[in-house]
């Protein structure tokens, strides 16, 4: 299956929040109206600047982080471009929140057995053919759903047919390795601050650690073989003592001489 | 925030528990100013004394044991450094041996026999309950190889000479803590005149720890026998 | 039960602890995380994550450090340390195992990561390590209570093991205290530039080094101070030494880190942050360094306790920075912890303290076997 995004057009965005409303009708969550993207907002529209609407969603990042970081791989990214969470694997480490550069993943703080919360591109619905509910509800086509390939290259005529109405960034397409979101903005990125983060590389964050990573067969081998050398060294060493000592041992035994030898000697010097 | 937090909360614990500990060793001091009696010094029947305070186990193997006294380990308290000889340092009688360290007191130990060290307790620091438990047994301090012992033991006291002398040194000792020449000692516990028994008195754990220099001095002259 | 040789006083404490402790734990396992901690979405990693898991794993560093001297150098003098210090490392990294049982969402999935595997995540690996890493100190330290029960069999079979064990654990414990920094490697946005380096891993393996044998020290005063037993001094003094090489090799690495990215003269900003890393570095290495260089200070008990505290604060500091504070100004948050986290986490502590005086007093932690040597027989004179 072609891979999959939503583009987000900044300057078509009205704020009616149609978005907001479809995805909580989806996924069963309580209508109300949520500033910050929570547990029981997978996605939300924040005014940032006047009259100017950030659609906030999981980016469903290229290389995702949450999915490097989790221990146990509850998180997978899909041939399709959703990244998915699989809540019985989950033990609820929150290292995917710690460390998603976009502070995506939420939490379910108050219950017993919590999850962890995020938008999934509406996975099953792009499986049956159909679009995510939120790109189907918005009145204004700011976010639409397609093909990445092809969302890059209608988000490339739109700033080429608009240089005075777009910035030219589209945001996502080189960002920790490229995201299925992509963003155009009539405003520079970094004024919006989260989660256009201006600070991110466009070296996908998972490459940080894996460089540690890759080193640890080198460090089990190595260690494994000089640490042994070095008792073996040592306890050689050890050994040779215990042996001279030994045969010491047995001359004394031998003669019983040892303790009248180490005498006369005493004598001797005074 | 967090940090400082927690760094706060940890030395808070440790001034707390330091502040108790002084104010609880005060108190110690004061329950330990009980005078000792001659029955609170043991004396094995098996054991040699040398003057200087240390004594002298003979071990099957033909080595020695060497150790400090109940008197000694009585007037210093708590050993908190012991300084060793180097294993191999051959040693003579009435030589120093060994140092030992309280507080910010020292006194010299000299070797009761001619010999070579060839061990050294290191229980004595780090398991200072059980040496104290078992002064004459694990609580040795030095393993000698003895080279003159015959005429070393000359020396020393063993059984019932031990206990005569023992009640010799500790009622020296009383008169070292009304002498003259030691205005501060007798200052000091003046309270007790009038309630001394006969052999023991003036004698309380711990008493180096206030004993001046000049005092540390002479007690190490008077009854350790150490020469100047 | 557990005796402390101490007026009440402490106990009073202890008995408030463990209330508090129970009482948090039970609202920490019936109305969930948010009952108990100030932890949001914002800041999903709070003081037991940053204190009970990351820190404790670091301050049980003794273990594998004397364990190498020990058996691997085979520095004979060492051997009195070897016992308390597998103590402390087995103990530590069980309370770490405790922290996460709290900290876990799925606390009661914690098995998972032995059945679902993802290499790629350095939680996956730091989770493997301190697991094995767990059964290889248990096994060490079995040889301690084999020989307190007096089960010979057994103790042989140790016995048999002892090097293998040692060399994996060693491997182990470097691995895992040096990807506890590798954590830290997947937000180069979040975290102050300050902590941020490439180099994570290797200060997190050094200050864990250097954390180890400081807390060996500590610890000996503290069994000392409780239980009247403890470490002598010379051992403990040539520990110092050995620390002061680390601390000068820490400093020297981690300046040249912030020169070479760089970010030298944030250490003279006045931002929040700058000034936390200042007082972390000065109480975690320069004062604790500038303290032991002196031979007076090195040789005297008083001395080594101040220093070894130093770096003991000054590590927690470290570790704590950077998992909290070095990310507060990205995540638009600010977490301070409730007073149940606080109140857990001394709860845990204590319990470790506990379980150390009940080992070190019913088990021959602190007395090496001797020889069968013999004791003379002591006969009193009868006055
Ligand atoms: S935005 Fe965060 S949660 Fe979403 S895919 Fe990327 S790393 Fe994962
Ligand atoms: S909280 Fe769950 S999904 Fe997130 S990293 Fe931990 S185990 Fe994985
Ligand atoms: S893709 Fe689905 S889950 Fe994600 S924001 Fe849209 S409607 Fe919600």
């Amino acid at each position: 299956m072609a891979k999959m995004g939503i583009l987000i057009d900044i300057t078509k965005c009205i704020g009616c929040k149609a978005c907001e409303k479809a995805c909580k009708m989806r996924n069963d969550q309580p209508l109300t109206l949520d500033e910050h993207l929570s547990a029981n907002a997978y996605t939300v529209v924040q005014e940032r600047l006047p009259n100017t609407y950030v659609r906030r969603m999981c980016m469903h990042c290229e290389n995702p982080t949450c999915v490097s970081v989790c221990p146990v791989g509850a998180f997978t990214k899909t041939a399709a471009g959703p990244v998915v969470y699989d809540k019985y694997k989950c033990i609820g480490c929150r290292y995917c929140m710690y460390s998603c550069p976009f502070s995506v993943p939420k939490y379910q703080w108050n219950k017993v057995v919590p999850y962890v919360q995020k938008c999934y591109m509406c996975a099953d619905r792009i499986e049956e053919g159909s679009e995510p509910a939120c790109t189907a509800a918005c009145p204004t086509g700011a976010s639409i759903f397609g093909e990445r390939d092809k969302l890059i290259e209608e988000a490339q005529k739109r700033i080429k047919d608009n240089p005075d109405r777009y910035v030219d960034h589209i945001y996502g397409l080189h960002e920790v390795g490229g995201t299925s979101i992509l963003y155009i903005s009539n405003v520079e990125f970094e004024q919006f601050k989260a989660p256009f983060n201006i600070a991110l590389p466009d070296k996908p964050l998972p490459m940080y650690t894996w460089a540690a990573l890759e080193k640890v067969p080198t460090i089990v081998v190595v260690g494994g073989v000089v640490l042994t050398g070095i008792w073996w060294i040592t306890s050689r060493r050890g050994e040779v003592e215990k042996f001279e000592a030994g045969s010491k041992q047995e001359h004394w035994w031998r003669f019983g001489k040892k303790q009248e030898g180490v005498k006369e000697k005493k004598e001797d010097k005074q | 925030m967090v940090a400082i937090m927690v760094a706060i909360t940890i030395i808070g614990f440790v001034v707390l528990d330091l502040v108790l500990q002084a104010v609880r060793k005060k108190e110690e001091i004061a329950e330990k100013q009980v005078e000792l009696e001659f029955s609170d010094f043991r004396v094995p029947m098996a054991t040699f004394f040398y003057p200087g305070h240390t004594w002298v186990n003979i071990l099957p193997t033909g080595d020695v044991h060497v150790g400090l006294d109940d008197f000694s380990r009585k007037v210093i308290g708590n050993i908190e450094h012991i300084e060793f000889p180097k294993e191999g340092r051959m040693l003579k009688q009435g030589e120093s041996a060994f140092t030992v360290k309280s507080g910010s007191k020292t006194l010299t130990f000299l070797s009761p026999v001619d010999g070579e060290v060839i061990g050294i307790n290191r229980m004595m620091l780090s398991n200072p309950a059980e040496v104290s438990r078992n002064a004459y047994g694990s609580g040795w301090v030095l393993n000698l190889k003895p080279t003159n012992l015959s005429v070393n033991l000359k020396a020393m006291k063993i059984a019932e000479d031990a206990v005569a002398w023992l009640k010799v040194e500790l009622r020296r000792f009383r008169e070292f803590a009304l002498g003259e020449n030691l205005q501060h000692i007798k200052d000091e516990l003046q309270y007790e005149v009038g309630r001394t028994s006969q052999d023991g008195g003036f004698l309380t754990e711990g008493m180096l720890g206030r004993m001046d220099e000049e005092a540390v001095k002479y007690f190490e002259k008077e009854f350790l026998g150490r020469k100047e | 039960m557990v005796r402390i040789p101490k007026i009440t006083f402490w106990r009073i404490i202890i008995a408030v602890i463990m209330v508090l402790g129970i009482y948090y734990t039970v609202i920490r396992y019936t109305q969930g995380l948010g009952a108990v901690t100030n932890l949001s979405d914002q800041y999903p990693w709070g003081l037991w994550v940053a204190f009970d898991v990351i820190t404790g794993v670091g301050l049980a560093a003794g273990g594998f450090l004397i364990a190498l001297t020990v058996y691997i150098f085979r520095i004979d003098n060492y051997k009195p340390i070897l016992r308390p210090a597998i103590l402390t490392g087995f103990l530590g990294y069980t309370l770490v195992a405790v922290g996460l049982l709290y900290d876990l969402g799925k606390w009661f999935d914690i098995w998972h990561a032995i059945i679902f595997w993802n290499p790629r995540s350095v939680m996956f690996e730091v989770a493997w390590c301190v697991m094995l890493y767990l059964t290889v100190l248990a096994l060490e330290f079995s040889t301690v209570v084999f020989e307190g029960l007096k089960w010979k069999r057994l103790n042989q079979l140790i016995h048999m093991l002892i090097i293998p064990l040692a060399i994996f654990g060693v491997i182990l414990s470097t691995l895992h205290q040096s990807s506890l920094g590798s954590l830290f490697l997947i937000v180069p946005a979040k975290l102050y530039t300050l902590w941020y380096s490439p180099l994570l891993p290797l200060f997190f393996f050094i200050s864990a080094v250097s954390v180890g044998f400081a807390m060996v020290t500590f610890e000996s005063f503290l069994s000392r101070r409780f239980l009247g037993k403890g470490i002598e001094l010379n051992l403990l003094n040539g520990l110092a030494r050995v620390n002061v090489l680390v601390m000068i090799f820490y400093l020297t690495i981690k300046i040249w880190d912030l020169a070479g990215r760089g970010v030298l003269g944030d250490v003279l900003s006045t931002r929040f942050e700058s000034i936390m890393f200042d007082i972390e570095t000065l109480v975690q290495v320069i004062i604790p360094l500038v303290l032991l260089l002196i031979p007076a200070v090195r040789t005297s008990t008083k001395g080594l306790f101040v220093s070894s505290l130093f770096v003991i604060v000054g590590f927690i500091m470290n570790r704590l920075d950077v998992a909290i504070t070095g990310i507060e100004a990205s995540s638009g948050a600010h977490y301070f912890p409730a007073f149940g986290e606080i109140a857990i986490s001394i709860f845990i502590v204590t319990i470790g303290f506990l379980a150390f005086a009940f080992l070190a007093k019913h088990f021959p932690v602190f007395i090496e076997p001797k020889e069968n040597e013999e004791e003379p027989v002591e006969i009193v004179h009868d006055i």
